[in-house]
Formats: C-alpha cells, sequence, structure tokens
C-alpha cells in the first residue's frame, strides 16, 4: 500500500466496526464522506434529488456488503468516491435525454445551492482540495481537459477523442501522462 | 524491459483511465483479462490500483463538497435499519396462510411490505407516499401487506422511479413513483400490459402525476409478460398512440 495515513487507519477500523453491523461506525463514515461524494454525484450527474439519491445507494451498498471494499486495493475514501463516481456515471450514460436536458443547467449554480445550506465539517480536506488543485493547474491544458472530460463529463476515451477530433490514441496518451503526475503528488505525499 | 514490465506498462494505462470510468468496453474487457493474467496476488496490479483509485479520489476531493440535506443522515439510517428488519424477518414476511386481522399485526405486515419495497426499488418509491396516512395510502399499504405482492420495477430513468405492485390472490394493482415528469393539458400516463409474448398491450388504467408523485390503482390482467407506460389522450387510449415512455419484460 502506498497511502497510509491516520485517516486511513480510521476508516479500516470504521469499516471493520459496519462489517459487525455497528450503527455509529456507519454513521461517522457517512458525515465524513457524503459532502464530497455528493459534490462528485452532482458535478457528475447535476441534479441535486439524484445526487442525493446516489450518495444514499452508495452508503445503503456499503452497509449490505462492507466486505466489497479490500483493504488492499487502496484507501476507503477512493473506494466510496470510486463506488459514487461509478454509479453517477451509469446515470449519466443510461440517459442521453437527460444529457441534453443537463447543457441548459448551470454546474456551479447547482453546487452553490448546497454548499451555503449547511455548515460541512471539513477536516483536513480544505488542505488536500488546494493541493490537488495546485496540482490540476499545473498539468498541461490538454492534458486536465481530458481528465476533467472523463471524470466529470462522463466521457469515454472513444467519446472525447470524437468530441475533440483528435486521434483515441492521443486522448490514451493525455490520460496517462497527466493520471501520472498526479500519482506522483499522491505517492511523494504518502511517502 | 521484460515481458512483466512492458505487460504492467500496459495495466497502468488502463488503470489510469478506469479508475476515471474512462475506458470503451472494449478497452475495460482487456484489462479485466490482463488483471486476470497476472492473478489476485499480484502486488504490482495491487498498488497501481491502489495509487490510481488515490488519484480518482483526489479529483473528487478537488469539488467544494455539497453538504447532503438536513434529513439525509437520518433517511440513510431509516433505511439500514429498515433493511435490517427485513433481512431479519424473510419467514414471518413471506408466510403462507391468511393474515392475522389485528390492527398491530397488520400494520407490521405493511411496514415489512413496504419496507421491501424500498430495499427492491433502492428507496424511490417510498417518495410516491404521501407524508401523511390518507385514504389512498392505507389502500395501497393494504395491498402492498398481503402476502404474495410483489413490486415490478421499471428501469430507472435519471430521477424517474415507476413500479407495478400486483398480487397473483388479488385482481388489479397499483402503480408508484416518483419524479415523473408534468405532462401537457390533456394529456395522462397510461399503463399496459402485455398478457402473452404474441399478443397485443392491453390498457391497464390511466394515472397521472402529483407534484411528479404517482400511486394509483390500476387493472393489471392475471398474468402478462411485460408493462409499458405511455402518454396518452386524457381518458386514455385502447391501444398505444405513442412509444411508450417505461417498459419492462422483467416481470
Amino acid at each position: 500500500m502506498v497511502v497510509r495515513s491516520l485517516e486511513d487507519a480510521r476508516d479500516r477500523d470504521l469499516v471493520r466496526r459496519v462489517i459487525a453491523k455497528d450503527e455509529e461506525a456507519f454513521r461517522s463514515l457517512f458525515r465524513r464522506y457524503a459532502p464530497m461524494a455528493k459534490a462528485l454525484a452532482l458535478r457528475v450527474v447535476r441534479q441535486t434529488f439524484v445526487a442525493e439519491e446516489i450518495v444514499q445507494e452508495a452508503f445503503l451498498a456499503l452497509w449490505r456488503n462492507p466486505g466489497a471494499f479490500r483493504e488492499d486495493r487502496g484507501s476507503f475514501r477512493a473506494w466510496m468516491l470510486s463506488t459514487v463516481h461509478h454509479r453517477a456515471v451509469d446515470a449519466v450514460r443510461r440517459e442521453e435525454a437527460w444529457r441534453r436536458r443537463s447543457r441548459e443547467h448551470d454546474p456551479d449554480a447547482l453546487v452553490a445551492e448546497d454548499v451555503g445550506a449547511t455548515v460541512v465539517e471539513e477536516l483536513d480536506h480544505a488542505a488536500m482540495r488546494r493541493e490537488i488543485r495546485a496540482a490540476l493547474d499545473q498539468l498541461p491544458a490538454e492534458q486536465r481537459q481530458v481528465l476533467e472530460m472523463m471524470y466529470f463529463e462522463a466521457k469515454t476515451q472513444s467519446m472525447i477523442a470524437e468530441e475533440l477530433k483528435l486521434p483515441l490514441g492521443t486522448v490514451k496518451s493525455r490520460t496517462l501522462l497527466g493520471m501520472r503526475r498526479l500519482r506522483d503528488l499522491v505517492v511523494e505525499e504518502g511517502s | 524491459m521484460t515481458t512483466s514490465d512492458r505487460s504492467h506498462d500496459l495495466i497502468e494505462e488502463l488503470v489510469a483511465a478506469d479508475v476515471l470510468h474512462g475506458l470503451d468496453e472494449l478497452d475495460r474487457r482487456r484489462l479485466e483479462r490482463e488483471l486476470e493474467s497476472h492473478g489476485p496476488d499480484c502486488e504490482e496490479c495491487d498498488q497501481l490500483i491502489a495509487e490510481y483509485s488515490e488519484v480518482a479520489a483526489r479529483l473528487a476531493v478537488s469539488l467544494d463538497p455539497a453538504a447532503p440535506s438536513a434529513e439525509a443522515e437520518e433517511r440513510v439510517i431509516a433505511l439500514v435499519r429498515e433493511l435490517d428488519d427485513t433481512s431479519g424477518e424473510p419467514e414471518r414476511a413471506g408466510r403462507e396462510g391468511p393474515p392475522t386481522r389485528g390492527a398491530s399485526r397488520r400494520r407490521w405486515v405493511a411496514f415489512v411490505a413496504v419496507a421491501a419495497a424500498f430495499a427492491v426499488l433502492g428507496g424511490l418509491v417510498g417518495r410516491a407516499l404521501p407524508r401523511t396516512g390518507t385514504r389512498v395510502d392505507q389502500r395501497f399499504l393494504a395491498f402492498a401487506a398481503e402476502p404474495g405482492t410483489r413490486f415490478i420495477a421499471f428501469p430507472p430513468k435519471v430521477g424517474e422511479t415507476l413500479a407495478v405492485a400486483v398480487n397473483p390472490a388479488a385482481p388489479g394493482g397499483w402503480i408508484v413513483g416518483s419524479g415523473l415528469p408534468g405532462l401537457a393539458d390533456g394529456k395522462v400516463y397510461e399503463l399496459w400490459y402485455l398478457p402473452e409474448p404474441n399478443g397485443n398491450l392491453l390498457p391497464a388504467g390511466t394515472f397521472e402525476a402529483s407534484g411528479g408523485r404517482v400511486i394509483s390503482p390500476v387493472s393489471v390482467g392475471p398474468s402478462f409478460v411485460a408493462l409499458a407506460v405511455s402518454v396518452e389522450p386524457h381518458g386514455g387510449s385502447q391501444t398505444p398512440t405513442l412509444p411508450p415512455v417505461f417498459i419492462t419484460t422483467k416481470v
């Protein structure tokens, strides 16, 4: 494992307690990760109601089968956010008609509506947020664009190639180069 | 460079895109094959997946957090309790024989049945239920509480969920849903059922969505192989006049 931290260790302990049906442990994980999970789902699906439903379903899935989280495949945070992202991407790709409608929405306005609604416990995520934003800023624009289209707009590599009128190989290489740069940051941080 | 190194280069390229859920289907299958060929104990594969998953998580963390609604936490806690209650009482909930007529027993059975519906339908149908116990609400709960009642969910659309509750021992059924788009004046939703594979769709009743919600009795036949919903003129049609907006053959 590369990423080891007190936060990670605590999460793993909480998941083990969830396996034993400890409701308080489940509640702790929900409080800690629901805000960032909802932000991610909202960014992808762009509908508050749907985003909240996706987060709810992801946490229910955790309660039903906490063993699906494999400790040898990364942190709980990465797993939970991947679960939420997968559900959000599925929702978007299932509903092409929705996608057409969503282009008329202003995603920033939707995010602002929720952020202002409740004070969110930030803990140390604010520092992490600054770091990843700085790392993204340092990426060549064309690499950042591909990563953001893939992750936040639920597009596959071939969809991006078509939209940007680029060879598929170029999109793949930009993906790998961009992700490698970001990985260097994460690995440095964890060492 | 060894064969093994080259192989991990390919896996790295695929994993880096897969953690963003950006692989096309062919490449996703290719990744699965590659990972399988390395076996479940390949530490380098695990490390690549862990590291790139963390990168993807950081992209999520880069967003400003969005607080869940005030009731979200209690709702999810209530749902996990319902899941536990349901999974802990399968025999009692599905037991054959005449139901006890006592009020408390009936409420309990209704609760289990609706909880099961929540579990099957991901909680979305619960949004269709009125906050207060109206007459319609109670009739639906009574139907849901009958032994043998099952819920058939249409494939959900984003923000739209619809299901039909049927019971082989009871005529009719109920349609429940949420998030349905409002219709133009003079239009209604109409439910259809297909009694046999080569038959014709038969009407099972019209319904409207109030505030996006529907909870309405319908008249589905005793057996069917598919269900569909279309938008029809007020009063309904004898055969669908427009393509279905919901359809399921998983009945």
